[in-house]
């Protein structure tokens, strides 16, 4: 990332924490205040809907665009190719003048102009391996994935965006899979990812962007994990279905398929367990996936009622697990227990309310309100005598 | 159960459904702020309510074979007044519905002349169109007060 770009958005964190400091009364306006001057923010930022609706015109115009130049000149095989590698390089050329300006770079468009740049590049990669070249099918998919996971992390390490660190890191396990003992480095690199990204999630030096491409391979590295050892992928044979079409298959042993049973049962509990110690909330987050996912295999296997009916209990039953640790961290003393609260973290409320637009008009609830909080509420009062009145 | 939940696939019946309860959540909406009872609602009735009301007149524009220019009008006319007000309220997922909506409508009047021919100045002209919305997102996110 440019220097500039890390010391805006440095500001930006600084300055979005000090709102929430600001929003439980943890800090007074005029510190508030002397926090945003001291940490300059020259970016315009608009909320999530602006962003998402300018990405989503900045898409149009640059699909309709090339859609009119390749229906205008006809081009055949190589004029595609070429088209699409001018138009990959017209986009990332445009995501850099757009990144320059904090006038332009957090509105959407510079995300957007990012992904199809990298997206074109690869798909005109890809003709150009399949059609000019003429490389074996499987050759060019590997190509294609080296290709991807170069291109998206890249693109993650300049521009900061979390959605290329996703796949890129889609790209790296995809490629991975391809090899003869894929299921075995998927598990190996998924736990060593894991850790070696859960050492730089606070690293200072790092841009914010930076460590939440680090948290999203730390998941990353879970998940790869987790479809190594889970039943219905043993069974089904999901990650050797990625493999060279030459590769040869060995059916799973009883022992390999208990142990895959029981390591699908394990492997969310022991998430969990990581995500409490170390209070990170998207560990936590990623361990309910993984057991709503292993409760899904159980019912695979095990027919105890419909799918339907043991996602909706399953659902239901979160809901009342959070309900009682809720209630049992409000009642504990000083409202905590073993350094967990259930008081609110200053986080960004924008990006909750946003999240919260889909499900709540899916299921019809309001959205939850902020618990107000209890402080002193002088209701007023009397005194005097003698004649005497006041009221205070 | 979504595709028993659609009905037995008359686009027609389903379309004027989604119409009427549409302008009834949005109707809902007005009246839980206007009344003060469960305002809190707003957001709920009013996105849920313009999801349906303009995915129908979209649905309409695109879908019909005839009367496509009847649906355009009443697409044109309902999002631009959806635009207007959310203009107004300083609500940008309202606004925001309303432009898709327009964007979208607006291609099948740009396509629809060049059906038989294979060309590209459609897609132009949609790129043109589509650099006008963006100058009109820039400008109404400029000047407009979020609540």
């Amino acid at each position: 990332m440019r220097p500039e770009s890390v010391t805006w958005e440095r500001a930006a964190e600084v300055r979005e924490a000090a709102q929430g400091w600001r929003r439980v009364e943890a800090i007074d306006a005029p510190t508030e205040q002397a926090i945003r001057e001291a940490y300059p923010d020259p970016c315009i930022t608009p909320s999530a809907v602006w962003r998402v609706l300018t990405a989503g015109m900045v898409t149009a115009v640059f699909l309709c665009t090339f859609g009119a130049l390749l229906l205008a000149f006809r081009t055949d095989q190589l004029g595609l190719q070429v088209l699409m590698l001018l138009f990959a390089g017209a986009s990332l050329v445009a995501t850099e003048v757009l990144e320059v300006s904090p006038q332009s770079a957090r509105r959407g468009a510079a995300g957007a102009t990012a992904f199809w740049g990298i997206l074109f590049l690869l798909v005109g990669f890809s003709l150009f391996l399949l059609d000019t070249v003429r490389v074996r099918y499987d050759d060019a998919i590997d190509a294609v994935l080296i290709a991807s996971l170069l291109a998206w992390a890249v693109g993650s390490w300049r521009w900061g965006s979390p959605l290329f660190a996703v796949l890129s890191a889609i790209s790296f396990f995809l490629f991975l899979g391809r090899f003869p003992y894929g299921r075995v480095l998927w598990g190996l690199i998924g736990a060593v990812l894991a850790g070696l990204a859960a050492r730089w999630l606070d690293e200072a030096s790092w841009a914010p962007s930076h460590r939440r491409g680090a948290a999203i391979l730390v998941v990353a590295g879970i998940l790869a994990a987790y479809a190594v050892v889970n039943t219905y992928s043993f069974d089904a044979r999901v990650l050797e279905d990625l493999g060279r079409s030459a590769a040869a298959r060995v059916a799973p042993s009883p022992s390999l398929f208990v142990f895959a049973a029981l390591a699908t049962a394990v492997v969310p509990l022991v998430v969990l367990m990581w995500g409490v110690r170390s209070r990170r909330t998207f560990v936590l987050d990623t361990g309910v996936v993984l057991l709503a996912l292993s409760l899904v295999t159980l019912r695979h296997y095990v027919h105890l009622a419909p799918l339907w009916v043991i996602l909706t209990l399953s659902g239901a039953a979160l809901v009342v697990l959070a309900l009682a640790v809720e209630r049992a961290l409000r009642r504990a003393p000083g409202g905590e227990i073993a350094g967990i609260t259930a008081d609110p973290l200053f986080a960004d409320e924008r990006q909750q309310r946003a999240l919260q637009i889909v499900p709540v008009v899916a299921a019809f609830t309001a959205p939850a309100a902020a618990p107000e909080e209890k402080g002193f509420a002088g209701g007023g009062g009397r005194f005097g005598g003698g004649g005497a009145e006041e009221k205070f | 159960m979504i595709h028993g939940s659609l009905g037995a696939g008359d686009a027609g019946n389903l379309r004027a459904s989604a119409v009427v309860l549409g302008a009834l959540y949005v109707a809902a909406a007005a009246l839980s702020v206007r009344l003060q009872r469960k305002a809190h609602f707003e957001e709920v009735f009013a996105n849920a309510g313009l999801l349906l009301l303009l995915s129908a007149l979209v649905s309409g524009v695109l879908g019909s074979e005839l009367n496509w220019g009847v649906w355009l009008a009443a697409l044109l006319v309902a999002a631009g007044l959806v635009m207007w007000l959310s203009f107004r309220l300083g609500r940008s997922l309202y606004f925001a519905q309303g432009v898709v909506a327009v964007y979208v409508g607006l291609l099948r009047l740009l396509f629809a002349p060049f059906r038989y021919h294979v060309t590209g100045l459609p897609f132009f002209l949609a790129a043109l169109l589509g650099l006008g919305v963006l100058v009109l997102i820039l400008a109404a996110h400029r000047r407009m007060r979020e609540r």
